[in-house]
């Protein structure tokens, strides 16, 4: 049996986090080390006419200042044809925040007077802020090539839905709109870069340091050997740290120019306004149903309102139907998603950002359930997706333990004494939910790992991993220190740097556990391996009979014949042959097609290698006079196939959770009528606090997936919280929600129109 | 111009010039490299930079530093005695209260003022007493169990 795999054991990153000693980017001080600040455009789209820095340059303890003359004019974007957002702004501005020039100094003090002397003329252009004015023709142009202002178009399609809607017993047709939200990391954005010797050390925020050394390589105009992206704390990411942002590019070039480290620290409101947001979007929901409620026919048309950049949007428009598509079984199923550009904030992935879709899917079956006299759990088990079941889009879903995820959340809930039962005001709601365990990434979907034996019998494992917060550090110390028979501290971890670690794809597609661990599993595999054929020669047996565990090498057949770990990487660094162990893990397309032809936006083939399920039950209290929605409980049951530590995945189904609350009850932006944003503070865009979030229940299955390492997917924004939580409710007031968030104002007006 | 500061920051006595527009947040994580201590908003919102300050839960970020002058600073960094962890610092190690770790700084000495007052609080209470306290990892529920825990193992 294993000793850590499979356990509820703390964090190794929490002791440095609960002492205060953890290192976040913004508590290093390098030596000489300057600050900078960043000049934002105050115009939501304006023509540059002229920068002025002189008087800035002059100021006593300014460094450098920088604008786009200093760079090489190239755009960042996630694919060669789509990069279209500059570091610092050149010919246009599009978007109020967007980032004009930069300046280094000696104190941030300094740094922001030599802003005020920047002179910068501009012509104002008129702005689009709508993204259905945005599609009218004559409407002014957000990116002069790209007409119309569609940023990006994905779609998924199996069989002729419209026809099969036709031919439904019963057809429901709702909207759901959702302004822009944030990922809203508590930690502010920003970078540390310090050049030396020809090469560029970066310290920021991130989910993916190889993707981030790439774009920082094209950016800046070094080759990818002389950039290393640093493992640093980061304080969380929630889908908004995939992009690379002016920040590291900014300090990477102060640092070149001024040949001393800089740091640039946004403020919370740059934070907000000039990072990303989640995108608005309005879906346009077509479903057919038969009498014995089986789903037929599924028209899903989503648009979604980008900002000024393209960022994640590629994923982030297909995203929605997908998260449909694997979830739920429609013969004739077909999504449309369209980006539009604003001059607005850009928006890029966000964790739960098909929230709305997959909440209003939820509602319209709970709607047909009551007009069928079908359970709502019924309505589900008809209609879910199950074990070896292909997805409208082409992906063939492994493990799926979604049924018994139903029935042991119903059980857990009590939901039998409680659904149709409870007094006015009170309700219950169910809601499914799945994720992808990462999605295919050309060729930085894979990971690789080495394992390293020092002399004392003690491991360096190297995987280039990066944990966000969520605790993939942890998950390669117990991989690693189970396979190698050690105990935790005597497991070091190297991850998260360019030039220490192989390539990995990163955290940003739920793909930590399954690409990352697996690599990080092989590498502890070969090297013990190696261990035991030395063992093998030093006890003169066959390497299969012997076995490693607790420090010591026996005969599985006599365990008392043992020789101490120690001894035996003794014996391997005198012989010559030290311990170094190698992994490398590619998930496998299980599809001949492979995954979506980005160029034409068409979504088909394997998506994820892997598929994570959930469900949870949601009790609301609706307040009937004032339209307050108060959360009493939530109980979820999530299948990851075999959790690897049971204990860190409900913290990610709580965390999950938390954000579903703040999405669908609290957050918004507001912007007012030139493109600013209102809600740039935390006094002004309402995070969850402790007295908003019920108590959680929060359950595993017991699964095993056959690809995953020891059975284990990922944890994924998986839990169906947003439909329990708006199916609750439906079931206390009747209101069908259309618009997110649900206000008290709003559900109070709907609350009186029904009656 | 600067002004001499003399505090005692966990435990112990400090003497230094600041300007005297310096907060106190700002004296502890620059001057002090006392960085457990953190930063996450513009408008003294996000409870991040929680100290005590004569035993009293303070944000660090909105008070000056000389206005802490002849006070007793306690930061995240002072919650550890002689190599013991303080009982919040374990339960929020054990229970998993820890997630990016970068509310828990604050979180942590939210709960240990309302301990050192409430020995025996409420879930509500608990509850109550973080509500200044933003984080956007945990959903609360397993800090809300660290605290309680820690609570009855006192
Ligand atoms: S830094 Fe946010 S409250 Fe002080
Ligand atoms: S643990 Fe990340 S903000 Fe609380």
């Amino acid at each position: 049996m294993s000793t850590y795999i499979g356990k509820s054991i703390p964090r190794v990153d929490s002791l440095p986090k609960a002492l205060g000693t953890a290192r976040f980017f913004d508590d290093m001080a390098l030596p000489r080390m300057l600050y900078a600040r960043v000049l934002r455009s105050p115009y939501a789209h304006a023509r540059i006419v002229s920068i002025d820095t002189s008087a800035a340059k002059k100021l006593p303890g300014v460094r450098a200042v920088i604008t786009a003359e200093d760079t090489l004019k190239r755009k960042f974007g996630l694919l060669p044809r789509l990069r279209d957002q500059p570091m610092l702004a050149f010919d246009k501005v599009r978007y109020v925040g967007e980032e004009v020039a930069a300046v280094a100094a000696d104190t941030e003090d300094i740094a922001d007077e030599a802003l005020g002397l920047i002179k910068v003329q501009y012509e104002e252009l008129p702005a689009v802020l709508d993204p259905v004015e945005a599609y009218k023709e004559g409407s002014p142009q957000v990116h002069d090539h790209v007409k119309r202002n569609v940023s990006f178009t994905a779609s998924v399609q199996r069989g002729d839905v419209e026809e099969a809607l036709r031919k439904c017993d019963l057809v429901r047709h709702n909207t759901i709109r959702c302004v822009q939200t944030a990922h809203c990391q508590i930690e502010p954005y920003g970078a540390v870069a310090s050049f030396e010797e020809g090469k560029l050390d970066v310290w920021s925020p991130n989910q993916s340091p190889f993707t981030r050394r790439r774009a920082l390589s094209n950016l800046i105009g070094l080759p990818l050997d002389k950039i290393r992206v640093r493992r640093c704390y980061i304080g969380g990411a929630f889908g908004g740290r995939s992009d690379t942002f002016p920040a590291e590019v900014i300090a990477g070039l102060l640092s070149m120019k001024t040949a001393r480290p800089v740091k640039i620290t946004y403020s919370r409101r740059e934070s907000l306004a000039a990072t990303r947001t989640n995108h608005a979007a309005v879906y346009d929901i077509k479903m057919g149903v038969n009498r014995d409620g089986t789903l037929q026919a599924l028209l899903i048309k989503g648009t979604l309102e980008g900002g000024a950049y393209l960022s994640s949007g590629t994923n982030a428009t297909g995203a929605p139907g997908s998260a449909v598509e694997a979830l739920y079984h429609a013969e004739n199923f077909k999504y449309e998603g369209t980006r539009m550009y604003t001059n607005k904030t850009p928006s890029s992935m966000y964790h739960i950002q098909t929230t709305p879709l997959v909440m209003t899917v939820e509602l319209m079956l709970d709607m047909f359930a009551g007009e069928l006299g079908i359970d709502p759990v019924e309505m589900r088990l008809r209609n879910i997706t199950g074990p070896n079941s292909v997805t409208s889009g082409g992906s063939v879903i492994s493990s799926c333990l979604l049924k018994e995820c139903i029935e042991k959340t119903i059980e857990l809930s009590g939901w039998k004494d409680k659904y149709g039962k409870l007094p006015p005001g009170k309700g219950i709601g169910m809601g499914c939910g799945q994720s992808a365990s990462g999605f295919p990434l050309g060729i930085r979907f894979g990971s690789s790992a080495f394992v390293k034996f020092n002399e004392d019998a003690t491991a360096t494992v190297i995987s280039g991993i990066v944990d966000n917060g969520q605790g993939n550090e942890n998950l390669m110390f117990q991989i690693a220190a189970d396979e190698l028979g050690l105990s935790l501290d005597e497991v070091a971890l190297v991850n998260a740097d360019t030039e220490l670690c192989p390539q990995d794809p990163g955290s940003y597609s739920m793909t930590a556990t399954f690409v990352s661990g697996n690599a990080v599993r092989l590498a502890a595999q070969d090297a013990r391996q190696q261990l035991l054929t030395v063992a093998s020669g030093m006890m003169e047996v066959s390497a299969e009979s012997l076995d490693l565990k607790d420090h010591r090498v026996f005969l599985k057949d006599d365990p008392n014949k043992a020789i101490p770990l120690e001894d035996i990487v003794r014996m391997a660094f005198l012989k010559g042959t030290p311990p170094l162990g190698r992994g490398t893990y590619i998930p496998k397309p299980l599809s001949p097609k492979g995954w979506a032809d980005i160029q034409a936006g068409k979504l088909y083939g394997q998506y994820g290698p892997t598929y994570t399920f959930g469900c949870a039950v949601a009790e609301v209290d609706v307040d009937m006079d004032t339209g307050k929605v108060k959360v009493d409980k939530l109980t979820l049951v999530n299948d990851v196939g075999f959790p690897i530590n049971p204990m860190v995945v409900q913290g990610q189904m709580e965390s999950y959770s938390g954000l579903v609350l703040g999405h669908v009850l609290l957050e918004k932006h507001e912007w007012d009528g030139k493109g600013r944003m209102l809600t740039d503070g935390l006094q002004s865009f309402h995070l969850p606090t402790s007295l908003d979030m019920p108590p959680i229940s929060s359950n595993l299955m017991d699964g095993d997936d056959p690809a995953g390492p020891y059975g284990a997917k990922d944890t994924g924004p998986t839990g169906g919280v947003s439909g329990a939580i708006i199916n609750a409710i439906y079931n206390a007031t009747g209101v069908v929600v259309d618009a997110l968030p649900v206000s008290p104002e709003t559900l109070l007006k709907a609350i009186k129109a029904r009656t | 111009m600067k002004k001499m500061l003399e505090l005692t920051v966990n435990g112990q006595q400090v003497n230094l010039e600041v300007e005297p527009q310096r907060t106190l947040q700002e004296v502890l994580r620059d001057e002090l490299g006392l960085t457990g201590t953190k930063r996450g908003c513009d408008d003294a919102s996000c409870g991040a930079c929680t100290v005590l300050l004569n035993g009293k839960a303070v944000l660090s970020c909105n008070i000056l530093a000389l206005d802490a002058r002849g006070k007793d600073v306690l930061t995240v960094e002072g919650l550890a005695k002689n190599g013991q962890l303080h009982p919040l610092q374990k339960a929020f190690i054990e229970r998993g209260a820890i997630q990016c770790g970068f509310c828990t700084p604050g979180m942590l000495i939210s709960a240990k003022e309302l301990l050192d007052k409430n020995p025996k609080p409420t879930e509500l209470e608990v509850r109550e007493a973080l509500s200044g306290n933003l984080c956007r990892c945990t959903g609360y529920a397993k800090i809300i169990e660290a605290v309680e825990a820690a609570s009855q193992s006192k």
